[in-house]
């Protein structure tokens, strides 16, 4: 008998505006021991299905029809009384942000001690020998102290350990997973992923396993349930899906991810696979055919890399290959001078402490880091949270003021110019930032937020002439001239995110920093805003620093690396070349912790499952 | 944990020396001494002699500037001395000090019921939020909350002291009977328990609608955050939920709260002596004011900004240690 | 974590007219509540009372045709300066209704609806058949004085009239003061950060520590002879502060939001980005509390009229409380004026939660 046996769900949400089909007609089965992992971006309902098991569905929102059996007995029509001692004690869940999942005002321990007195008939001292023990099973060093910690006192991992641990606590038969890695750092994430395998093969755990990402999905799943608008589209066997996709929006979803080995330089995006018709109202997806040619095509538009002089591809470096099948990888001549030139850049933040708030320490964002970028380039910052790469990109454009070292632009130093003459030198470089949300000003039109920065810099001779401007802009980056009018809030996060690469194009810069600028963005939307930011830079011959924690993404992006941590530069090179030669165990660690979605790696992984679970039973 | 505190400390004597400054500075400047209006009301053959005159206006500081005046008064006060009352013409700190405890009796009381009693309303109007019972209650604390408390006092009054003349239900004002003195203890403590229930009734009805209704809108935003979510997830119960979770983390802006409301508190009991006839602080005040008694007013004005100040401690006390991320740091 | 109803990531189709402004969002979301509405229009009949009081109650005529020209005696209500002297000088002024016909038979007046006077008694004879206000005890209400007389024999109903110019006047003007102040040491403390905020934070702290009505008690009574103006101008001075730490949260807040930083790259000057950037974002929470400050203002104005001090106005609704304070019999001089009071500050507060609502509908509960 399956452990958990979906039919028919149907959860819909009863809004001002309109009924909200969040999950239509879902149905899926968990088998015991087995890992479903439900993939899917923003919008899909995976979200709401798993709180939907849970029975945690708040606000306007109503499982309408759809049994939820659980060993059999149906949890939708199941008393609260009766469906809370299951939460957290047959069924637990684990939520994606650790920061403000428990309790600030409660120890840590306190909360999993809670959970363990609910569930089980013990004594508070047994309760609390068993967190203590929990704690060490799930890595935190010093169990016996931390069980007394606040949340504040520790970091978002550790956090998330924790709460792992409360999950786990009363030995939970099914442990549904709803994106709990998506907020931490890679290499933390390949750690907590690493445990929940472990985990859940020693204790012969079944695990749902909620995510955005394919990559994470190849690492831990065994079935694999694609959502889209609510809807099921594709779901079957983790090694027919990533080898064999069959739907058309999972195989657009594999597609645009841009893996660490691609070859790709625009990436193909869900619409490349697929239509979706809203013209009757209801959404009707349409597959699109791909043959071979259009495959071949994106590996061929476009320009190849613009490499650093000196890097000469070598077979050390891997580029060899690369540069046998397309002679496009240009290295720059030896006297070529660098756009930007970064010499000891430093940014460190005083720490105070204390009753008259003395300075007693620093925090050295940035320490001491140097690169050239030349024109026409792009120079990644890839780093994990902390490492100071953003904080790099906003001081090379002074928004943080600069602790010491130069940036010479065109050859003068912005670090040292005075305000004045650094306002008329900010057309030049622009910024585009991560939050889509944050970065528009929500009270001011599209249009107001494009022919303001023209008319700060004379840019256009008449307010007719700059918003013709605009409109020009706006069509450069797919939108309309229809949306001039429009409020932020009417946008959604892509269409956003490139309104706001429309204001930074309207005074005309020559180097443009992208701060995390398509982290936000779902994987599909993501493509589609690299390939924008790849095209406008060939035609406008743009300069770009490509900041991103994502190895792959940088990789994609860029013609050099900057591998950062601690505020350092760690490596430096061609990308190609850092990712097939890494030098330092910093990038070497950085690489492996990326998600692999290698099908023999996946099989491999697959094999590995069986056998645990075939031992346990033994 | 400490170093807050004594930052506090340092920050509210500073305070009180600011505010005791300004207020000196604004009496200095009123229309008329208490030598001049004292003169207007006696007769003719009282009249003092004009050496006599100078003799007072050297004593009260009158013939220095201002800040020389607060300066001396300042320096007295740090030797314990808060000079003498002119009208009284006894000790300030004896004038003031017989009728502190009075005002405290009567606000005291009053803020611990209001706090109290708001608790449990909150906690109510939040698990039946929605339901028949909790609107009407609502809706009544809502109107509650506009009347303005002389009105309030002065309906009481009316109803409690004039037309229930005669009735063993009478309650009137002031802080004694007429037959005080002949009473037993337990009479006198009775006594004065009866008068205070009209003043102590409104002045706590105004902020127990007020921090109930903090209490209820601070903990529908609590319910909504993940930690609550988590809880849930863990198979808490809704009593659990809202009583251990979300009341715990409602406490700490309900504490900042509290020394937030505490200035306009103190103010209000001055118009609630007033209307009671209450012998407190504040009708000592009035009184004070309109006789130019600036020893009195410097006093009173100290101790009504001292009261402020410690309670304001209080809560910042009570909130380092109701949230843990001040205590441990 | 709200449960909000997901979208999907397919490009919105877009209309192609205008879409209205935040404000006129929050103006139709407003509307729809009815409790609100019906405090707005609560407070908009005041004003209408207040503005047209002398046309409402009074014993002078609106409009009069004496001795060939034309005056406007009421507005003499508004500023004695604004009444002609021709009627002192004819003795006319004290009883407009004998005397206009007895100095000139050809004049003619338009009445207020109602006749009497909020700053003396009507005496007999001004009324045919009337034998002037009651005094004392004897001041129930009745036809001639439907809310009563003091203890003086002065109508009550044509004082609070003509008291709601003041309340509403004191409303309106100090907490536009307060919220100018406010708004300004608010904004720059949340801006500026650094050593700036540190200061003017202490500012704000030490002014939230002092027992207010003490310190306006004290400076009411240095003036010799307080107006409405030194009044509002105190009340503002003083009631700041909530405004202040209000904007500065607001300031703190937005400044770090990422168009901020998009507009500085962009090369904007500080004074454009507080202004133009951050400030109209800011507006929309800080409304509330101002609203909130125009209800306390009036409590605080009527507060010290009833204790005797303040503007020595005889239409202020604290004086009749006041009053109504030395003589508990005539329980009409308690309940009018604060029935007005209460239903003002209601209605005021109901706008307040309105707008709350209005501009930030996420707030509403939900229903677990």
């Amino acid at each position: 008998m399956n452990l958990l046996d979906i039919q028919d769900l149907r959860t819909y949400f009863h809004t001002d505006e309109g009924v909200v089909k969040a999950v239509d007609d879902v149905s899926l089965q968990l088998e015991e021991g087995h890992t479903l992992g439900i993939v899917g971006e923003s919008g899909s309902g995976k979200s709401v299905t798993s709180l939907s098991i849970m029975r945690l569905l708040a606000g306007s929102a109503k499982i309408e029809t759809g049994r939820i059996a659980f060993l059999g007995q149906d949890l939708v029509g199941l008393p609260e009384r009766e469906m809370r001692k299951i939460r957290g004690g047959n069924i637990s869940m684990i939520f994606q942000e650790p920061m403000t999942s428990l309790n600030p005002v409660f120890t840590t321990g306190s909360q999993v001690v809670e959970a363990i007195l609910l569930h089980q008939d013990v004594s508070p001292a047994e309760a609390r020998e068993q967190t203590i023990a929990l704690y060490d099973e799930v890595g935190i060093p010093n169990p016996q102290q931390r069980v007394d910690d606040y949340p504040h006192q520790m970091s978002g991992g550790q956090r998330q350990r924790v709460m792992i641990a409360m999950a786990l606590s009363c030995n939970p038969k099914v442990l549904i997973a709803d994106e709990p890695t998506t907020a931490l750092d890679v290499t933390i994430q390949k750690q907590i992923l690493e445990m929940i395998r472990e985990l859940r093969d020693k204790r012969g755990m079944s695990v749902i396993f909620i995510t955005h990402d394919l990559g994470v999905i190849a690492e831990i799943a065994d079935d694999v349930a694609v959502m889209f608008g609510g809807k099921l589209v594709e779901y079957g066997d983790v090694v027919q899906i990533f080898s064999a996709p069959q739907h058309a929006y999972t195989k657009g979803l594999l597609a645009c991810r841009p893996k660490l080995e691609t070859t790709y330089r625009r990436l193909p995006t869900v619409s490349d696979f697929m239509e979706v018709d809203q013209s009757d109202g209801t959404p009707r997806l349409i597959e699109k055919q791909v043959d071979e040619a259009t495959i071949k095509q994106f590996e061929t538009r476009g320009r190849g890399r613009l490499l650093h002089p000196g890097s000469l591809p070598t077979a050390a470096t891997g580029l060899e290959t690369i540069a046998e099948e397309n002679s496009d990888v240009v290295v720059l001549p030896d006297d070529s001078i660098p756009l930007l030139d970064v010499q000891d850049l430093k940014v460190h933040f005083p720490v105070r402490r204390g009753l008259l708030q003395r300075v007693v320490g620093k925090i050295k964002a940035v320490d001491g880091i140097s690169f050239t970028v030349y024109q026409g380039q792009t120079l990644g910052l890839v780093g994990e949270s902390g490492c100071g790469k953003t904080t790099t990109g906003r001081a090379i454009l002074r928004l943080i003021e600069p602790t010491s070292g130069k940036v010479h632009y065109h050859g003068r130093d912005l670090a040292s110019l005075s305000r004045r003459k650094l306002r008329t030198l900010r057309r030049q470089l622009q910024i585009i930032f991560q939050d889509p949300y944050g970065s528009l000003n929500p009270r001011m039109t599209v249009e107001t937020a494009l022919v303001e920065p023209m008319r700060l810099h004379a840019i256009g001779t008449s307010r007719a002439d700059r918003v013709d401007r605009a409109v020009a802009l706006l069509e450069e980056v797919d939108l309309d001239a229809a949306h001039l009018r429009r409020y932020p809030h009417e946008f959604s996060g892509g269409q956003r995110q490139r309104i706001c690469i429309a204001r930074a194009l309207t005074t005309e810069p020559e180097f443009l920093v992208c701060d995390e600028s398509v982290s936000a963005l779902d994987v599909s939307v993501q493509a589609q805003v690299l390939n924008l930011l790849k095209d406008l830079q060939e035609r406008r011959q743009l300069t770009y620093i490509f900041i991103s924690h994502d190895l792959s993404v940088v990789k994609f992006m860029s013609d050099m690396m900057a591998v950062m941590n601690d505020g350092n530069i760690v490596e430096f090179g061609p990308s190609e070349s850092i990712y097939a030669n890494p030098q330092q165990a910093y990038t070497q660690k950085l690489i492996e912790a990326t998600p692999n979605d290698d099908i023999d790696h996946i099989r491999q992984l697959k094999q590995q499952r069986l056998a645990a679970l075939k031992e346990r039973s033994e | 944990m400490l170093n807050y505190l004594i930052r506090r400390i340092l920050f509210g004597f500073g305070t009180l020396l600011v505010i005791t400054c300004a207020v000196y500075a604004l009496v200095r400047h009123m229309p008329g001494t208490p030598l001049t209006l004292d003169l207007a009301e006696m007769s003719l053959d009282q009249q003092i002699s004009s050496s006599e005159m100078k003799r007072l206006e050297r004593q009260y500081h009158l013939d220095r500037p201002w800040y020389v005046g607060y300066w001396l008064w300042a320096g007295n006060l740090l030797h314990g001395d808060l000079g003498r009352s002119i009208k009284e013409k006894k000790p300030v700190s004896r004038v003031i000090g017989e009728r502190v405890p009075r005002t405290l009796l009567l606000s005291g009381t009053s803020l611990i019921l209001s706090y109290v009693l708001s608790l449990p309303l909150g906690l109510y109007s939040t698990a039946r939020s929605g339901r028949l019972d909790e609107r009407v209650v609502s809706t009544f604390l809502y109107m509650l909350y506009a009347v303005p408390t002389f009105v309030a006092g002065l309906l009481l009054l009316v109803f409690f002291y004039k037309d229930l003349a005669g009735t063993p239900f009478q309650l009137e004002p002031g802080m004694f009977s007429r037959n005080y003195s002949q009473l037993s203890t337990a009479g006198q403590v009775l006594d004065i328990a009866k008068h205070m229930i009209l003043p102590v009734v409104c002045f706590t009805y105004g902020s127990l609608a007020y921090y109930s209704r903090f209490i209820k809108s601070n903990m529908e935003e609590v319910v909504r955050q993940d930690y609550i979510r988590t809880a849930k997830a863990k198979g808490v119960g809704p009593v659990r939920v809202l009583l251990h979770h979300a009341f715990r983390n409602t406490l700490i802006p309900y504490v900042t709260m509290i020394g937030l409301t505490l200035p306009a508190l103190i103010g209000g009991s001055v118009v609630l002596e007033y209307i009671f006839n209450w012998p407190g602080m504040g009708t000592l005040y009035l009184q004070a004011l309109s006789q130019r008694d600036y020893p009195v007013i410097m006093g009173l004005t100290l101790m009504f900004s001292a009261l402020t100040l410690l309670g304001q401690l209080l809560a910042d006390v009570l909130y380092a240690v109701v949230d843990p991320r001040i205590s441990y740091q | 974590m709200p449960e909000s109803p997901p979208h999907h990531e397919a490009e919105p189709r877009v209309p192609v007219t205008q879409s209205p402004g935040f404000w006129a969002e929050v103006w139709s979301r407003f509307r729809k509540q009815k409790l609100a509405m019906t405090a707005l229009l609560f407070v908009g009949l005041l004003a209408i009372l207040g503005i047209f009081s002398p046309a409402i109650v009074g014993t002078k005529p609106i409009v009069c045709d004496y001795k060939g020209g034309l005056y406007f005696p009421a507005m003499g209500y508004f500023r004695e300066s604004w009444e002609n002297p021709i009627f002192i000088t004819d003795g006319v002024i004290y009883n407009y209704p004998q005397k206009l016909k007895e100095k000139d038979p050809h004049s003619w007046a338009i009445w207020p609806l109602i006749y009497q006077d909020p700053l003396r008694r009507v005496r007999a004879g001004e009324i045919d058949g009337y034998s002037g206000n009651p005094i004392g005890m004897a001041g129930k209400p009745s036809r001639h004085n439907l809310f009563g007389t003091n203890d003086l024999g002065e109508d009550v109903f044509a004082k609070m009239i003509h008291g709601t110019r003041i309340a509403l006047l004191i409303g309106f003007v100090s907490t536009g003061i307060a919220a100018v102040i406010g708004i300004a040491i608010g904004a720059i403390a949340g801006f500026f950060g650094g050593w700036v905020d540190w200061f003017l934070s202490r500012i704000i702290e030490v002014m939230m520590c002092i027992p207010t009505l003490v310190l306006i008690l004290a400076l009411i009574s240095i003036i010799e002879k307080p107006t409405i103006w030194h009044l509002m101008v105190v009340i503002g001075a003083f009631g700041w502060t909530g405004i202040a730490r209000l904007t500065r949260a607001e300031f703190l807040k937005l400044r770090q939001l990422e168009y901020v930083a998009a507009a500085r790259a962009l090369g904007f000057r500080w004074s454009r980005l507080m202004f133009r950037h951050i400030l109209p974002n800011a507006l929309a929470p800080v409304i509330v509390p101002i609203t909130f400050g125009i209800a306390a203002a009036i409590l605080l104005e009527t507060t010290l009229g009833f204790l005797g001090i303040g503007a020595p106005d005889k239409t202020s609704w604290g004086r009749l409380l006041n009053e109504g304070k030395e003589n508990l019999q005539m329980w009409w001089l308690i309940v009018f004026p604060g029935t007005a009071i209460f239903l003002t500050v209601l209605a005021y507060n109901l706008i307040g939660e309105g707008i709350q609502q209005s501009t930030d509908p996420t707030l509403k509960a939900s229903k677990h």
